[in-house]
């Protein structure tokens, strides 16, 4: 069943290949899109089990054995983030498709023709950096889904756009040419980038050594993974982005991050390496992030800071390098993943119903649209970690390892992360109260997030009347409040599954801890890669497959 | 294996010069700069094998050592990946300078400007 | 409002733990468990203390807060400055709206329940039992109303009466006072600590999140400097192996290239910039070679010469202070730069002479020629052993082509390059037509660069093809033959303008890109379908009766994917910053002119360029240079 693996990542690629050539055809390119993204999840779905069933899976493409070709390994940490991360795209596209759809008929702007290769370039790049078992392979994974998501982020070439697309965009280029030089000093070290190999061959390098080897990775992945102190391009370049494109960044880009740190400090580094350091990062992402979400006053920039903020909880759950303490992160990277896209999605639809998401100019939005109210509640919730939701036990989980460890620092980490949930609690509630349930309010503030920054900028009297009035028409006309079905559906969808993570938490939390078990003992990752451990002789075709 | 000095230097030189110009504000120059590390990082994996005879079957005399064919083959994906974000980089620039008259990324003003933090708005 | 009345007092009786709803018994358990935990439990049990009695206090505030009967006071006026806590007296008790079923029911159900399960707690006790068990031995009969008189019941019955009192305290305090500020003393503590975190966060995310992208991008820089470095020094190896140079050539090009790069950072003028970064791109081109590398060597001068191209379209559209940057705070980036290329440096010096294995190209050659069935190493590289990462990479290839193409072309994104003007007036039409050209549409011509262009535009085409195939054993390849392509079709476009690339290519970038993608995703799936691993390769062979034994490996397929691709790649880039900008540079021009003609200031700004860079029409005896200009027009 190896062929599987390959198969999730040429899929998308494929269908990439094919709306490019149906460029003038959007019927057909939506089809193909969707068809495409909905197959992979299927493949994906069917990975899961097999890999829990029969333990992980491997292919060596082109056949030439590791660690001289390249693998692409499934174990069950990357078999269930390529599931949620599938459902997510998913979800997303039929929401931006519903958008587009809708949005065509009101402003030619948005350009429908790139839009779907593009996305699913990004699919591509998020699943294959998944599946990588190969560092170099990683860094080109991230680059296929970075310059996508540079494409998604300036789509429409608005100036919003540009000014939120250039920070983003450096910043990555810089992280990118520090995971470069990192794979290449790796490879200088050891002779080879074959994550499984390295396992080996890196605890024979000097250990003072390896710890730079390890800070340059961190210091990469810890850029795309957006940890304090490197965090502050998130929320300077996320709200400005076409609500869909943020919602799949924020639920799939910096969870990549998260990823590759967890299989660089299982697979390659000296167990527990580092911890103190991280849970100190950590603990400062936690705080500085929910202290920037309660200073904001855009929904979007507050999601984006509460999702730097809840990095923090998953860094934790790694410093531990505990089976409990991973376990914990994998569920909660999962249960972050569907609530920060299900937010944002909402978000995106409070934007459509309001026609801003500056806090202080919504309100009255449980009247206007009931269904957006429970949408954006119930995930509202998770995040603030109200109880049963999965955000709840996802924290319980952490801070059971915290306990478990034992250590000062661990514990004042728990203080801090139930002082985060508080703060959380606080801040998200601040946007329920006022977008939902004030009634519209008589104020004359800008209409941009972003505008929303700068001084008044002393526009006249009339225009701002007009404009205020102009909001209050929007939210009482029934044109605005009435949300296209997809939209609707999508996030109705992301939140069930949401939901399902909280219901089904037994088996899903029994896969985590499964999987944090595995990730513990990397001899299962390394013999399946080399075929019991030792460098394979470049064998003939057809001899390196399975596990 | 060795390491060469020159090579060192010339590393450390063009990813100085580099990482100065990609700490402006001006995106012109920010893609210079870029382009500058990105040559860097290529040398400094061009460092990280061993030089030679370039790798090619019956090329090499006996004794001599042929190069490390990996890292050219990762150069060489790195250069042109570099090629596809330059000309990416250039189209944002010239974007950006259409839309906005100036050749810079304007700043964005803190978020204390904007607080607007009211306390009785947690009652609700 | 009766009903609620009696619901919500049914509900605070719970909270506050007074029998006989659920909390009471919920309660009770708590206590008996914490008082069996030691002192971790004492504490705990001292917490849920204080914590019932405030929640006692509360719940009658809240009661009689909603259904007590109030006089309301004359208005005291408010103080001057001070915020408006004070209810305010025009609110006399309304008669309460009538509430609708779908609001009272669900509240009367759970009313109803936590009365029944307060009165029978039994019946909970099986399912909490069971995951009670989990965490340890537990009592039986943990729920119940009633456990005789013990502790826990004295602590209940204590929080009661401490609660009532605090109730009891406050009222009498807030009949003695004129204003009602809600809340009385916790209130305001409450308020005041609400503002403490909200200052406290505007202040912290003053500091943190400066919104500059410099200093965000040196955030980064100081933490790739201090903890890298750090760990670096703490390693305390030197360099083991250490040579200066290989040959005295390599010193000559070192100091060309750093020359170069630094006056690179000096220079105020983007085209000159441009340039040097170009020359250090080609000095690199020749430091590969010296070291061995040809096919590098051959990529890096194609990419180089491509960039270089796409970067002159674009800055000659923009004006001369285009990389005028005024910023102050050099001497801090100058600092930070440096200490990110000692780092470098350090790491370029240090690691190589760690290592310990043997590299694991040092085998590759004999599987290279047995089983990717070609000489040249590099090359079976790139398109058999690490095919995968060829795959991906032209997948950015596709992702960033499609981006650029996205950010110039407003309206419509896909298209080929038109053929013929469609719809403008302007560029005239030369005089005497080209016999070199296949159009006909640029005005200042170079008939050196005609002719030239005639004669080896298909030469060039014939030889990429040939580099294609060779790839296999000599230096070549996908990439290159592609690019190579690219820079004839770029002679064709700066000979002849847009439309004679449109005339020779026309076809549409997208769609040749994703014939391309779609080859290589072919190749990658026969593996697949061939029940081996994706993306292998066989080796055909056979005697053909003219030609002899030729060889034929099917990852040329995949090569031949990449090969459309690049040009693809290339064709869009030379549309977009080429023939789009000229297009909209035309188009501006003529409303500029339009608007000039029906009297208003002379044009709007027009594109960016005019000032300095706009030459009077030059004769016909222009150079290729003067014809470069000419597309600007």
């Amino acid at each position: 069943m190896t062929w599987l693996l390959p198969l999730a990542v040429i899929l998308p690629l494929a269908g990439a290949g094919v709306t490019l050539v149906a460029s003038r055809r959007p019927r057909v390119q939506r089809v193909i899109s969707v068809g495409v993204l909905a197959t992979q999840l299927l493949v994906e779905l069917t990975m899961l089990l097999q890999v829990t069933a029969n333990g992980t899976m491997v292919m060596h493409v082109g056949g030439w054995t590791a660690p001289f070709g390249i693998t692409l390994v499934a174990d069950e940490l990357a078999a269930f983030m390529l599931v949620v991360s599938s459902i997510v795209a998913l979800t997303v596209l039929v929401y931006a498709i519903s958008q587009g759809m809708a949005d065509e008929s009101e402003t030619p702007e948005t350009p429908v023709s790139i839009f779907h290769p593009t996305f699913l370039i990004l699919a591509t790049g998020v699943t294959n950096a998944f599946l990588a078992g190969d560092l170099f392979n990683l860094f080109v994974s991230f680059e296929i889904l970075l310059t996508a998501s540079y494409v998604l982020l300036t789509i429409g070439g608005t100036r919003e756009r540009l000014r939120a697309g250039a920070p983003y965009i450096v910043v990555s280029l810089l992280s990118s040419l520090i995971f470069l030089a990192a794979i290449a000093m790796i490879y200088a070290a050891t002779g080879t980038v074959n994550m499984a190999d390295l396992s080996v061959k890196l605890p024979q390098v000097a250990p003072g050594i390896v710890a730079t080897l390890q800070a340059m990775l961190l210091v990469a992945f810890g850029v795309k993974a957006a940890v304090f102190p490197m965090s502050a391009w998130l929320p300077d370049s996320y709200p400005s982005a076409p609500a869909p494109a943020t919602a799949v960044f924020a639920g799939l880009l910096t969870k990549v991050g998260i990823y590759a740190i967890i299989r660089v400090q299982t697979l390659l580094f000296p167990p527990g390496s580092f911890g103190t350091l991280l849970m100190i990062a950590a603990l400062l992402t936690m705080l500085v992030g929910i202290l920037g979400a309660i200073a904001q006053s855009g929904i979007k920039r507050i999601l984006s800071f509460t999702l730097v903020s809840h990095i923090g909880y998953m860094l934790f759950g790694i410093a531990l390098a505990s089976e409990t303490g991973l376990g914990a992160a994998i569920y909660y990277v999962a249960h972050h993943i569907l609530v920060q896209a299900a937010l944002f999605l909402g978000a995106g639809m409070i934007e459509r119903v309001a026609g801003t998401t500056v806090l202080a100019r919504v309100g009255g939005l449980a009247a206007a649209a009931p269904v957006l109210a429970i949408l954006f509640f119930i995930p509202a919730m998770n995040l603030a970690g109200v109880p049963p939701l999965s955000g709840f036990l996802g924290k319980v989980g952490l801070f059971e390892a915290g306990v478990q460890d034992g250590r000062v620092l661990a514990l004042i980490l728990v203080a801090g992360g139930a002082l985060t949930s508080l703060l959380t609690l606080y801040a998200i509630v601040r946007v329920w109260g006022r977008a939902f349930w004030r009634p519209v309010p008589e104020v004359t503030e800008p209409e941009d997030e972003h505008d929303a920054l700068q001084t008044e900028s002393g526009r006249p009297l009339a225009v701002r009347r007009r404009a205020q009035q102009e909001a209050r028409r929007r939210v009482a006309s029934e044109e605005a409040a009435r949300l296209p079905i997809g939209m609707v559906g999508a996030t109705t969808a992301i939140v069930a599954i949401g939901l399902l993570l909280t219901f089904a938490a037994g088996p899903i939390y029994a896969l985590t801890d499964q999987a944090a078990a595995n990730l513990m003992d990397r001899s299962l990752y390394v013999d399946a890669v080399l075929d019991a451990g030792v460098p394979a002789p470049p064998g003939a075709p057809g001899q390196g497959s399975g596990s | 294996m060795t390491s060469n000095l020159v090579l060192a230097l010339t590393i450390g030189a063009l990813f100085a010069c580099g990482i100065y110009l990609m700490l402006s504000r001006n995106l012109i120059r920010v893609l210079l700069g870029f382009l500058l590390a990105g040559h860097a990082v290529n040398l400094l994996l061009l460092a990280s094998g061993t030089g030679g005879v370039p790798p090619i079957v019956g090329q090499a005399k006996d004794g001599e050592p042929m190069a490390d064919p990996i890292p050219q083959a990762l150069i060489l994906t790195s250069i042109v990946i570099g090629l596809a974000v330059s000309t990416f980089l250039l189209a944002m620039a010239y974007r950006n300078y259409q839309v906005t008259k100036e050749p810079e990324i304007p700043e964005e003003l803190d978020d204390s400007e904007y607080a607007g933090s009211d306390p009785s708005g947690g009652d609700e | 409002m009766p009903t609620i009345a009696v619901m919500a007092a049914l509900a605070a009786i719970s909270m506050a733990g007074i029998p006989p709803m659920i909390g009471f018994a919920a309660k009770e358990a708590g206590y008996a468990g914490l008082l069996d935990g030691g002192a971790a439990g004492a504490i705990g049990t001292a917490v849920m203390a204080i914590g019932s009695a405030l929640t006692v206090a509360y719940s009658a505030r809240f009661l009689w807060g909603a259904f007590g009967d109030k006089q309301i006071a004359a208005p005291a006026p408010d103080a001057p400055g001070q915020r408006r806590t004070s209810v305010p007296a025009t609110m006399a008790p309304t008669s309460p709206n009538p509430t609708s079923p779908w609001m009272t029911g669900p509240t009367l159900l759970l009313v109803i329940l936590g009365l029944v399960l307060g009165v029978w707690p039994a019946l909970l006790e099986p399912l909490l039992q069971s995951y009670a068990q989990t965490a340890g031995p537990t009592h039986d009969d943990a729920m119940a109303l009633w456990h005789g008189f013990n502790l826990p019941l004295a602590l209940s019955v204590a929080g009661w009466l401490v609660g009532a009192a605090v109730f009891a305290a406050q009222r009498a305090r807030e009949r003695r006072s004129e204003i009602a500020r809600p809340g009385g003393e916790p209130g305001a503590g409450y308020r005041a600590t609400l503002r403490g975190v909200n200052k406290l966060a505007v202040g912290t995310t003053s500091v943190t999140q400066r919104g500059s992208l410099p200093v965000s991008v040196g955030a980064i820089l100081l933490v790739l400097v201090a903890f890298p470095g750090t760990m670096l020094i703490r390693a305390d190896t030197g360099p083991a192996d250490l040579e200066v140079l290989v040959q005295p050539a390599e010193l000559v090009l070192s100091l060309v290239i750093v020359g170069l790069a630094i006056a690179t950072s000096r220079v105020r003028r983007g085209l000159t910039a441009v340039m040097l970064v170009g020359g250090v791109g080609y000095a690199i081109s020749v430091l590969f070679i010296l070291r061995g590398a040809p096919d590098l060597a051959l990529t890096q001068i194609l990419v180089e010469t491509v960039t270089l191209i796409a970067a002159l379209l674009v800055l000659t559209r923009l004006p001369d202070t285009a990389m005028f940057s005024s910023h102050g705070g050099n001497g801090f980036r100058l600092a930070i730069a440096l200490a990110a290329g000692a780092l470098m440096t350090a790491l370029a010096l240090i690691i190589p002479g760690t290592r310990v294995a043997t590299q694991v190209s040092a085998d590759l050659a004999g599987p290279a020629v047995e089983f990717g069935g070609g000489k040249n190493i590099v090359n079976i590289i790139l398109v058999d052993v690490r095919a995968w990462d060829t795959y991906g990479e032209v997948t950015v290839l596709i992702a960033a082509a499609t981006g650029v193409a996205s950010l110039i072309f407003i309206v419509r994104r896909t298209g080929r390059t038109p053929r013929r003007p469609t719809a403008l007036k302007d560029p005239q039409q030369p005089r005497q037509p080209s016999p070199w050209l296949a159009t006909n549409w640029v005005p200042r011509r170079s008939l050196l660069l005609e002719v030239v262009t005639r004669m080896i535009f298909h030469v060039i085409v014939v030889f990429s093809v040939y580099v294609l195939f060779v790839g296999h054993d000599a230096p070549g390849g996908g990439f290159a033959a592609g690019l190579i392509v690219g820079l004839a079709l770029t002679l064709r476009y700066i000979a002849g303008g847009a439309f004679e690339l449109g005339e020779a290519a026309p076809v549409d970038p997208g769609i040749l890109m994703g014939i391309g993608l779609m080859i290589s995703s072919v190749t990658a799936v026969y593996g697949l379908l061939a029940g081996g691993d994706a993306l292998q390769s066989t080796i055909l062979s056979g005697t053909v009766p003219l030609l002899g034994d030729l060889k034929f490996v099917t990852s040329s397929f995949f090569d031949i994917g990449v090969y459309l691709i690049v040009i693809g790649l290339v064709l869009d880039v030379l549309r977009s910053l080429g023939a789009e900008l000229d297009r909209q540079g035309v188009l501006e021009r003529a409303e500029a002119e339009k608007s000039a003609a029906s009297g208003g200031s002379g044009g709007s700004g027009g594109s960016g360029s005019k000032g300095s860079r706009r030459k009077g029409s030059g004769g016909s005896q222009s150079t290729a240079r003067a014809s470069r200009q000419g597309i600007r027009r």
